[in-house]
């Protein structure tokens, strides 16, 4: 009792360690005594400790800033990135963190394989395997949030990955994309996935490897093991502590990859984060089922076969030493060789490695400029106060609140990519929603239509093309109508829905 | 003599190896404290434009009784920038003196009551008099007035 008290002089900790079962648990987490080598391989926990930590922190961090919308997602982050004080750097703590789990999970993996961890303590060393599923889980998720061009194009990938999965690929395509196209329910998907799922797989994980699982060993000593836990805390420490330095001064010099919008770039080159190079590399040399087949299985044989180790010969335990170590080797091993070959080969092409160059470039020139906010529609009368205003159609009640009239086919298919999805514009092209009204403008429906079709003819923007010869008359005036809708007050006093009704009229 | 020196040295270790790692932790702590404080410090870049905003025709004010108008003010906060309609209200009976809609008390929108002849706000119940002055219920001062003027025949307002 006294080498107890020995450790928790302070009048808070010795509550602490009185009232709740902390101590124990600390003790548990701390395995068995050792020295020298062995004692500071085993840091690797304390360093997976700090990186989860840092994850948990920074992720939090970021959602107060991110919006998991694809009108909005790029927007937030570019702000993240240009304009939240320390925000470069947290999304960067974010990045580099999840590149280094894998890292520091390998190694722990490693050590543990040396210390025969899978039958002394199997908890512990299903845990690290189990952990290093989620963090690859949590990095395949999370690369859709920013939606840039980058994001979009793993999406693309991933979707087509699970939808080419034998047996349950359509499910799994239709669930993840969350209909039949990429939308912004899509990105919901990841969002969901990667803030609540994998984060709470974790926590859970983590509780189960203290609370369930946890043994303690050599309860006898109390002196020693006291004395002996608190110098692996203090090496625990150290090592995190040079870790997070190492980790901060990282991220402030190489910050996290940040994209284009995906409708500005054409011959963006995406390139995964330095943890899925070994996946990117695989689908050059693959398609179809096979593709889908290696992705999955690939990491799923090595996590299952590590797990295994944990319940095969336990009176052969060299045995499965071997096993392990072989097949950690030809496992990391593969991973290594892919993920040098995806360098070596981009470094050798002379075009690729130019526009690298050029896409590395860009980025920077986006870190030096200043933020531009995002002009969001303004705000509508609920149906409920429209409702109040009297009695109206049936399509005027059917109506959702934000949209007066549906968006025409022609509009999604010729002008959203620049003028946004609802006319709310984009970074680089003019917003439709109050054309009619705002002072510069004040556009009457003969001048929309004259700019459809010619707006260099009109004088306006030389980035917009003719679309004279590629609409067709009354595709042009669907247009017409539905910009003039956009406006929260129409100058002729008319409410948008007369106008949906008078559109009905004209095509009867 | 030694073994007491040998005591306080063990003791000294001792005492350092329990402060060390809590150090470091705790530096480690602190940085992220301090990012999480610095990226949650409220926004300040929250701001309406400013300047002169047109509320109307001249020769279209007119009459005895308040009449309410919107103007559209664009307001930017952090990322994202919107049109919002504010609605003010204009007194053609004292001198086109133009009114906030928003009582003094805790912020709700006022309301014109054609029979009392008064301005009410909803939430409270503050009445205000057709100029705009405090009569009755919590709020304690008048309805705020705009500065106005008068430029091409329009009627603006300084938001």
């Amino acid at each position: 009792m006294a080498a107890e008290l020995e450790i928790n002089r302070w009048g808070i900790t010795n509550w602490i360690s009185r009232e709740t079962e902390i101590k124990p648990i600390i003790l548990r987490l701390l395995d068995e005594p050792g020295t020298g080598v062995s004692a500071w391989a085993r840091t690797t926990s304390g360093l997976i400790a700090l990186l989860l930590f840092v994850q948990f922190a920074t992720g939090i961090l970021l959602a107060f800033h991110y919006v998991p919308a694809t009108a909005n997602a790029y927007t937030t982050v570019a702000f993240i990135e240009l304009a939240v004080r320390d925000g470069a750097w947290i999304r960067s703590m974010h990045y580099h963190s999840s590149v280094l789990l894998p890292i520091a999970l390998a190694a722990h993996i490693l050590q543990m394989i040396f210390r025969l961890s899978f039958t002394k303590n199997s908890a512990a060393w299903i845990f690290g395997v189990v952990l290093l599923g989620l963090v690859l889980g949590a990095a395949a998720t999370g690369y859709a949030l920013p939606w840039d061009a980058r994001a979009i194009n793993g999406v693309n990938i991933a979707i087509s990955l699970a939808g080419n999965t034998p047996i349950a690929g359509g499910f799994l395509k239709t669930w993840m994309m969350n209909g039949n196209a990429i939308s912004t329910l899509t990105l919901s998907r990841f969002y969901g996935l990667h803030v609540w799922i994998v984060p709470m797989l974790i926590l859970t994980a983590a509780a189960m490897r203290v609370f369930i699982f946890g043994k303690r060993k050599d309860a006898g000593d109390e002196p020693r093991y006291a004395a002996w836990a608190r110098s692996q805390f203090t090496r625990n420490a150290l090592v995190i502590g040079i870790a997070f330095l190492a980790i901060s001064l990282l991220s402030v010099v190489y910050p996290a990859p940040f994209g284009p919008q995906a409708a500005e770039s054409s011959t963006y080159l995406p390139r995964p984060g330095p943890q899925f190079l070994w996946l990117f590399e695989m689908q050059k040399y693959t398609d179809g089922t096979l593709a889908a087949v290696l992705a999955m299985g690939f990491p799923s044989v090595v996590i299952g076969g590590l797990i295994a180790a944990a319940f095969l010969l336990r009176r052969r335990v060299d045995l499965v030493r071997i096993a392990a170590i072989g097949l950690f080797t030809v496992a990391f091993g593969t991973v290594g060789v892919l993920t040098a070959t995806a360098i070596y080969q981009d470094h050798s092409d002379a075009k690729i490695s130019e526009q690298l160059a050029k896409q590395e470039l860009d980025e920077s020139k986006f870190r030096a400029s200043v933020f531009e906010p995002q002009t969001q529609m303004p705000p509508r009368p609920s149906k409920r106060e429209e409702n109040d205003k009297g009695p109206q159609s049936s399509d005027a009640v059917l109506a959702s609140s934000s949209s007066p009239m549906p968006v025409p086919s022609a509009y999604e298919v010729n002008c959203a990519k620049c003028h946004g999805e609802r006319g709310e514009g984009t970074a680089k092209f003019p917003e439709l929603v109050d054309v009619t009204t705002r002072d510069e403008d004040q556009l009457t429906p003969d001048m929309i239509l004259a700019i459809i079709n010619d707006p260099k003819a009109v004088g306006r923007s030389s980035k917009m093309p003719s679309y004279k010869n590629k609409l067709d008359d009354d595709q042009k005036q669907e247009l017409v109508e539905w910009i003039k809708s956009l406006s929260p007050k129409d100058p002729n006093g008319e409410t948008p829905h007369v106008q949906t009704a008078s559109i009905q009229d004209q095509k009867q | 003599m030694k073994k007491e020196e040998n005591e306080v040295i063990r003791a000294d270790r001792r005492t350092f190896l329990s402060i060390l790692p809590i150090g470091v932790l705790g530096v480690v702590g602190a940085s992220m404290t301090l990012a999480a404080k610095r990226s949650l410090d409220p926004e300040t870049t929250v701001a309406a434009d400013e300047g002169w905003k047109t509320v109307g025709d001249i020769a279209e004010i007119a009459g005895d009784e308040p009449i309410e108008k919107t103007i559209s003010v664009t307001c930017r906060s952090g990322w994202s920038k919107t049109v919002e309609d504010v609605s003010v209200y204009v007194l053609p009976h004292h001198d086109n003196k133009v009114l906030s809609s928003v009582c003094p008390h805790e912020g709700c929108p006022i309301v014109w009551e054609d029979e009392s002849k008064k301005f009410l706000c909803p939430c409270h119940d503050s009445y205000f008099s057709d100029k705009g002055e405090r009569l009755t219920g919590p709020a304690k001062r008048d309805l705020t007035e705009y500065e106005t003027r008068v430029e091409d025949g329009k009627l603006k307002i300084k938001v």
